[in-house]
């Protein structure tokens, strides 16, 4: 039986065009709209603040946004049932579009990049809703407020993804919604926090939305920084991202606190969304049952000691300064927020750092944070099981008949969540591998290939070499950045989904030939 | 009730005596006919010498003291029949300590060099095949030594092979040595090792012969053309004269290289079955066609990424710098620090993968490469349809899921060790670039690393790269699994003196 409207049989309403079933394009169309009333806040500051004229180009994007999200919202609708199948198009699609889209105001305006430079515009979209915070916009202290912190919510946006926006008003989809959310999110499963996956996922994002307002509030107690800085910032590093409307990020203010505050948000948000949930309704010890978020403390811990002494000891610094930079510097790393704190008298260039220390940082931004976060990288929790897959390894060599569970915390985790994380394994060195060598024949040199990979597969930000947080990604060229963008959405959508939503787009354009 | 508890615990108590009797009884066995080898080996060396009449006195006295004490005893030491993979692995480590030993003393001995880390050094990268040298003055020492030098090499690759023959069915059954090629036997009907450690003597030193004839024929003198035919079949590295194969400027020469160093890459199996007329077998082997490919790929890559660098000449310069990559072969190319990133990538990229598997050449190695691929390939088609049953093939054979597993944590053990590796030598003064190629090469049994000087090698970069060069020519599984029973041991006897302070304290 077909779809009625709100109850009332098909038959009474007026006649209308038929509309086709898909999946991915009504997605596509919701997601849009929600990118429309960022864009209408961006052009309000744009317009108030009166420090360039980008507002009509905002303005514009927002109107052309719409208008497509409209059509395809309402164009299309979504099939009576969701196959497994038809979730990664959906996830592969909806951040291309968002993508696109999002760029438009950059290409609009030409102070900012212009349609001669489509490529650097589309390269900062996706850095931005991939929340990697790499850049290719220089002097950005010149550029509009508005534009800037469009900037800066695409980050936003993309910390906690469009397509789990999407869900959390889509109670259409019945059965594809918890598919589409771990298409999506980072992490093993999506934790269930309400009986429908819509109400998980709002929940999510009101956590989301609560830890910006809460940093965003921390920062602008800080003496020097305003509401305008405190709210683009927030917005950023709840997102993991790392794009700052000022060319020094946090170095700009010159402040400890501020550092303090951004670290402490930063950790928030590599930790998992579901358990802050959880904390909040309560159960204050939910975090210490989670074994990969006390681990990724330990970690920072861990990385913080190690590099301290590193400066400390090898690159003479006061141990109070080392100890400084490397704590931020590691929480923006680990977290893979991409901040940095060059300031004057400071060490915040960690590409200058001890070869070692750098070393720590690379390995750093590979694990990545908790799972469920906002965070990139590997996530712990596949580390841990990669780790103890190698250890039961070693006892299978020595035991060929011995049969050894892996557990985490306690549970052992089945062997087809291990076979997954040990394919992840495979496809990331593949990735990175291919990535790498087209980056580096493209003219990158290999510190600053293999970091520059590195930091768009985790959705980093700076890189090590040429590309370090003293300087940005316009040291790769034009095409190499078309790459690394690409390598950016294959991190953030955990590699599987991209791999599989073009596998299942090939397919389709295959048969319908 | 005291009568039943007693058989259990005393047939608990004599399987483990057993199993340790196995470990000691083989190990032994493995020590001393690795003595023996050596010994010959020396002995060998010295008659080179004494040909080209060089000192060679102590040579011989080694080789004959090594080979006549070590037979006197390896006669009577028993084998198990069937040994447990740890046993084997203890084997594995002492004999090449043994060897390491044995090589340390000639090196000192005959006055190679007077330092004793030298030595060591040198024995190490000698039996892990790694053209990791730091012997000065090569041209200066005399013939016996030279020969004994590319011995090491040749004789190292025979035990990597040995070992993959004798411990590898055990438990990476599909993965090694009996592959998809036609007629190869599998777990069930493995051929005895003895019968296995023929066939490979045979293609081993049938390949090593050719090799020698072939460099005679380019132009090399007699000591030569065997030093670098020993250390071409066992993708080792050495030579007798700075500059690796760039010192004899010849075509003929390197064209020479290039074909038996493809040839190092190709399993011992495939070989063997070929030399036995089953041509066929060539073309149906998955992983030989996938080498293949991979070298000619890699070469014209590397031709387009320094074609404005010499330009029909780089066509040559690739074709050798991509085979002695790919075989973990360590001539180093003639300039190639100098070459664009992109074709230093290249290279790196090829010296990680390595050759065929069944070789005695490192890298992570094609075999494991196609199958952590369809590995991946077919957790992906399971993310679509959950309840399929996908076997993972590599050819025309499946693989077992123990095999795959183990490959997953050979993979996962390779990438921390090269991360290790970079830590380690950044740690001792390596820049990051040329500490991230020497890890990966040293790991890869190659040596030389495009980016990296290792000419003049601290003790920090010299303990880093040993590790992982061993932990690279024995698969590392037999280390790690002899590493961590010392530990376990250590802490076992440090928990028992703990125990035991307090009661025999009241």
């Amino acid at each position: 039986m077909r779809r009625t409207f709100r109850g009332v049989s098909e038959f009474t309403l007026v006649p209308r065009a038929p509309r086709h079933e898909n999946l991915s394009l009504h997605v596509v169309g919701l997601a849009l709209l929600f990118l429309v009333p960022g864009m209408l806040i961006a052009t309000l500051v744009e317009w108030g603040s009166a420090t360039s004229d980008g507002e009509w180009p905002l303005l514009l994007a927002a109107l052309i946004t719409v208008a497509v999200g409209v059509i395809l919202f309402r164009g299309f609708r979504p099939p009576d049932d969701v196959r497994p199948s038809d979730v990664f198009p959906v996830v592969v699609w909806t951040w291309l579009s968002c993508s696109l889209l999002g760029a438009l105001p950059y290409v609009l305006d030409a102070d900012f990049f212009g349609w001669s430079q489509w490529d650097s515009a589309l390269f900062e979209s996706i850095s931005g809703f991939t929340a990697s915070g790499s850049t290719v916009l220089v002097d950005i202290d010149t550029h509009g407020r508005g534009m800037l912190l469009w900037r800066q919510l695409t980050q936003w946006y993309g910390g906690m993804g469009m397509v789990v926006l999407a869900v959390s008003v889509l109670p259409l989809l019945g059965v594809g919604g918890q598919e589409l959310m771990r298409a999506e999110t980072p992490g093993p499963e999506s934790d269930r926090l309400a009986p429908r996956i819509s109400g998980t996922a709002k929940r999510l994002w009101l956590v989301y939305a609560g830890l910006t307002v809460v940093i965003a509030v921390a920062l602008f107690a800080v003496p020097g920084v305003g509401l305008y800085d405190a709210v683009a910032h927030a917005l950023t590093v709840a997102g993991t991202g790392g794009f700052s409307p000022y060319g020094g990020s946090i170095g700009h203010f010159e402040s400890l606190a501020a550092e303090l505050v951004m670290a402490g948000g930063m950790i928030a948000g590599a930790m998992s969304f579901s358990l802050h949930y959880r904390a909040l309704r309560g159960d204050w010890r939910v975090y210490r049952r989670a074994s990969d978020q006390m681990l990724f403390l330990k970690i920072l811990a861990s990385a913080t000691a190690v590099i301290t002494l590193l400066l400390w000891l090898r690159q003479g610094a006061s141990f109070g300064l080392s100890l400084r930079d490397s704590f931020f510097n590691v929480v923006t790393l680990a977290t893979s927020g991409g901040f940095h704190n060059i300031r004057p008298g400071g060490l915040g260039d960690f590409a200058a750092w001890t070869p070692p220390a750098q070393v720590v940082l690379g390995v750093l931004m590979l694990i990545g944070g908790g799972a469920g976060s906002t965070s990139g990288g590997m996530k712990v929790f596949r580390a841990q099981i990669s780790a103890a897959h190698a250890l039961r390894t070693v006892r299978l060599a020595r035991r060929p008949r011995s049969v050894v569970p892996i557990k985490l915390g306690g549970a052992v985790i089945p062997e087809p969540a291990v076979g997954r994380v040990l394919a992840f394994g495979t496809l990331y060195i593949m990735s990175f591998g291919v990535g790498t060598l087209i980056v580096a024949s493209l003219g990158a040199d290999p510190v600053t290939a293999v970091s520059g990979v590195i930091s768009a597969l985790s959705n980093m930000g700076p890189a090590l070499g040429e590309a370090g947080p003293s300087s940005n990604f316009t040291v790769f060229a034009r095409p190499a950045r078309l790459v690394l963008a690409g390598l950016m959405i294959v991190g953030r959508l955990e590699i599987t989904a991209v791999f599989l939503g073009a596998a299942v787009i090939v397919r389709h354009l295959l048969r319908h030939r | 009730m005291s009568a039943a508890a007693d058989p259990p615990a005393r047939r608990g108590s004599t399987g483990k005596r057993t199993r340790s009797r196995a470990g000691t009884d083989l190990a032994l066995w493995a020590s001393l006919w690795a003595s023996v080898v050596c010994g010959l080996g020396l002995v060998l060396s010295g008659l080179v010498g004494l040909a080209d009449r060089a000192p060679a006195a102590g040579l011989l006295g080694l080789g004959v003291g090594c080979s006549a004490v070590a037979w006197l005893y390896a006669r009577r030491a028993r084998v198990p029949s069937q040994p447990p993979p740890g046993a084997i692995f203890v084997a594995a480590c002492s004999a090449w300590c043994v060897m390491i030993l044995i090589s340390t003393a000639a090196y000192l001995v005959t006055g190679a060099t007077g330092s004793l880390p030298d030595a060591v050094f040198e024995s190490i990268a000698g039996f892990c095949t790694t053209n990791l040298s730091v012997l000065p003055q090569l041209e200066s020492l005399p013939a016996g030594v030279l020969f004994w030098r590319a011995l090491t090499q040749w004789l190292g690759g025979f035990a990597a092979l040995a070992l993959l023959a004798g411990a590898l069915p055990l438990y990476v059954p599909a993965l090694v040595l009996p592959g998809d090629n036609a007629g190869l036997p599998d777990r069930a009907s493995a051929p005895p090792f003895a019968t296995q450690l023929r066939r490979i003597a045979v293609v081993y030193g049938a390949v090593g012969g050719l090799c020698a004839a072939a460099y005679a024929i380019a132009g090399m003198g007699a000591l030569d053309a065997f030093s670098y035919a020993f250390s071409t079949v066992s993708t080792g590295g050495f030579g007798n004269h700075p500059g690796g194969l760039g010192y004899f400027d010849s075509t003929a020469v390197e064209s020479v290289a290039t074909v038996f160093m493809a040839l190092a890459g190709v399993s011992v199996v495939t070989l063997w079955w070929a030399v036995r007329g089953r041509w066929g077998v060539l073309w149906r082997s998955f992983e030989l066609r996938a080498y293949l490919a991979l070298l000619a790929v890699g070469i014209a890559a590397v031709t387009a990424l320094t074609w404005s660098d010499g330009g029909p000449e780089a066509l040559r310069r690739a074709a050798v710098a991509v085979t002695a990559v790919s075989s973990s072969t360590g001539f180093e190319p003639a300039g190639w620090s100098g070459w664009s990133w992109g074709a230093q990538a290249v290279v790196v990229a090829l010296i990680a993968t390595g050759g065929m598997a069944g070789t005695a050449g490192g890298g992570f190695q094609m075999r494991r490469a196609i199958a952590a691929a369809r590995y991946a390939y077919r957790e992906l088609v399971t993310e679509i349809h959950p309840h399929t049953v996908h076997v993972v093939k590599i050819g025309r054979r499946s693989v077992a899921e123990r095999p795959l597993a183990l490959l997953n944590g050979y993979q996962i053990l390779f990438a921390a060790a090269v991360l290790a590796g970079v830590f380690g030598l950044s740690l001792a003064g390596m820049d990051l670039w040329g500490g991230a190629t020497a890890s990966i090469s040293a790991l890869a049994t190659m040596g030389p690393a495009p980016g990296a000087d290792l000419g003049a090698l601290g003790g920090g970069e010299r303990t880093v790269l040993a590790v992982l060069m061993a932990l690279g020519r024995l698969s590392f599984f037999p280390l790690v699994v002899v590493a961590g029973g010392a530990v376990t041991g250590a802490r076992r006897l440090l928990l028992a003196e703990r125990s035991n302070g307090p009661r025999t304290h009241s």
